[in-house]
């Protein structure tokens, strides 16, 4: 009986084997699985020219790519010369929008998390979500809003950073406090922070200040104690926009804005320039800034080993005054500090890069590096083991990564 | 009987078609920003020769540009002879809301214009070379069409001097 009956449901096991691959595809082609369906042909040319990268700890490199209706992730293996399928991150299309001083950002955790930020238009401009997969981009989790206030308040110019323990934490401009003190002028907002992790899903949104310049992104990094460190353009007394550190106390508490930089850019105008800032592993931060103010004009670099109180002087003049020096980049990795940003000749944007080995006390020749005719990303250093990358993306010619010669 | 039942309906159809791009397309024509590529600042400013000029460069996101449209709708009402071109640095597919800016601030009869060029940088390179791409920036052009350029939102009395200078 048991012979027979095996001998009688054998072909039927085997029609079984043959359908279900099919029954199985047929319905991810229909959208009713959230897994798999992840090749997309975006072509080549992510909008407004603007890629977001990070290195994965294994070494694998991850890119955001944005279109016009999607945010795509792949990753690379190789360094960036050949990419992986795209995933899709926004199941639904949405109205993506990116800007160099705006761009979206990718992060990969110690655990290999990846979290996506990107920027859509919905009842605000430019409205953050935030994602993340579990899976290496396989699936990602449905995008939710950062902001708690995003049908009313503009929120922008975003920051996102994980640290050690897979803490991830945001930092924005936000609108949702209309009424600042009107000595200072215009394009004054609040910064507000919240953080997500496996055991706190919810984004509390909480003001860290106000007195922050619109329009200029503010850079945040980690100090040694895993707590973040932020460097904004603030609109201070009389309408200044000069440059203040922030960081965040051993009580849990916000330090009150220490203004770090004293150019005195008197202004009320939007100058689309944020600073940037890496600290090293004994607790200096490195600061680049761009200023047009009475003290100085064009891009520099100091550091500090108090979070603002006393910062090394004079600050260092970077690039060539005629040919528009901009949108600095630093990343400190033990006793080497890098720097790069961007000058521009009529015809083309270039990168240059220089460095120091000694903590920012001396520096190399500058060396141009790159080179695009195009729009452009802002120039961004990130690290991969002891490793400075630099990584830049334009229209034309999309993602560029080299590595910086320390000789 | 086909043809005259026909030809009424095609007719008006086309009259209608018609009348509909001569009374909303040619409208939008006349309200839409230029749009600015290479070349086109020189040809904007040469329009305007041996008369006094402002330029100003703006964007729909910028605060302090918007604020400062109030002042530049006071000095228009009081010298409306005095040409005032306004110059969004928006994205040419943000036409509509630059417009839409523009009239809710009252400024819709200037002489406007928005970047429409794939590589902004280029363009602003090539209305000054020292321009970092700070807005607003103002250019006040004299009738000899000496240029001076401002960064930032200035008052009134701010534009008033400039003027008379």
């Amino acid at each position: 009986m048991f012979k027979r009956s095996k001998k009688k449901t054998s072909p039927q096991f085997i029609w079984l084997f043959i359908l279900a691959p099919l029954l199985l595809t047929a319905c991810q082609s229909t959208g009713k699985t959230a897994l798999l369906n992840h090749y997309y042909d975006h072509g080549s040319a992510a909008l407004n020219g603007i890629i977001a990268t990070d290195f994965a700890p294994d070494g694998t490199l991850w890119r955001l790519f944005p279109t016009d209706k999607n945010i795509f992730v792949e990753y690379s293996t190789d360094l960036g010369r050949s990419f992986s399928r795209s995933f899709k991150v926004n199941p639904e299309e949405q109205k993506i929008n990116v800007w160099a001083e705006n761009p979206p950002i990718i992060k990969v955790s110690r655990s290999g998390r990846i979290h996506v930020l990107y920027y859509a238009d919905e009842d605000q401009r430019a409205t953050t979500y935030f994602s993340y997969s579990d899976d290496q981009g396989r699936t990602f989790s449905t995008p939710i809003l950062v902001s708690d206030e995003a049908t009313t308040a503009m929120h922008y110019m975003d920051q996102m950073l994980v640290d050690s323990t897979g803490k991830v934490y945001f930092f924005w401009h936000d609108t949702r406090h209309g009424r600042h003190d009107p000595k200072l002028g215009s394009g004054v907002v609040s910064l507000y922070y919240t953080t997500f992790d496996r055991v706190n899903g919810r984004l509390e949104n909480q003001k860290i200040t106000g007195g922050i310049c619109s329009c200029c992104r503010t850079a945040i990094a980690l100090a040694p104690n895993d707590k973040p460190v932020i460097l904004a353009r603030m609109v201070l007394e009389k309408g200044i926009r000069d440059h203040a550190l922030i960081r965040l106390l051993d009580n849990h508490q916000w330090s009150k804005p220490i203004q770090a930089i004293t150019d005195n850019w008197r202004v009320d105008a939007c100058p689309e320039h944020g600073p940037a800032i890496s600290i090293d592993d004994q607790g200096r931060s490195h600061l680049v800034w761009f200023t047009l103010g009475e003290q100085r004009q064009g891009i520099f670099y100091a550091h500090t080993d108090d979070y603002g109180h006393h910062v090394s002087h004079p600050p260092l003049a970077l690039g060539d005054p005629s040919q528009l020096p901009g949108h600095p980049d630093v990343l400190a990795i033990g006793n080497r500090v890098y720097l790069a940003w961007q000058e521009f000749d009529g015809e083309q944007t270039h990168i240059v890069v220089q460095y120091s080995h000694d903590r920012g006390a001396s520096w190399s020749h500058s060396k141009q590096v790159l080179s695009a005719p195009d729009r452009t990303a802002h120039p961004q250093l990130i690290q991969q083991n002891d490793n400075a990358y630099l990584i830049w993306s334009s229209e034309g010619k999309g993602l560029q990564l080299i590595t910086i010669n320390n000789d | 009987m086909i043809k005259s039942t026909a030809m009424p309906i095609f007719r008006l159809f086309s009259c209608t078609l018609l009348l509909f791009f001569t009374v909303v397309v040619s409208a939008n024509d006349a309200n839409e920003p230029n749009g600015l590529r290479l070349g086109s600042y020189q040809e904007l400013v040469a329009q305007h020769e041996a008369k006094p000029l402002v330029v100003v460069f703006w964007s729909i996101s910028c605060a302090s540009c918007l604020k400062e449209m109030a002042t530049i709708k006071e000095i228009h009402q009081e010298q409306p002879s005095l040409p005032i071109v306004m110059v969004s640095i928006d994205d040419s597919t943000e036409a509509s809301a630059v417009l839409a800016t523009l009239q809710d601030k009252g400024l819709s009869d200037l002489e406007s214009w928005v970047f429409t060029e794939s590589n902004p940088q280029r363009l602003r390179y090539e209305i000054d070379s020292t321009w970092y791409g700070e807005i607003p920036r103002l250019y006040f052009f004299d009738a000899d069409h000496n240029r001076r350029g401002i960064s930032g939102k200035i008052s009134k009395a701010d534009w008033l001097e400039l003027l008379a200078s």
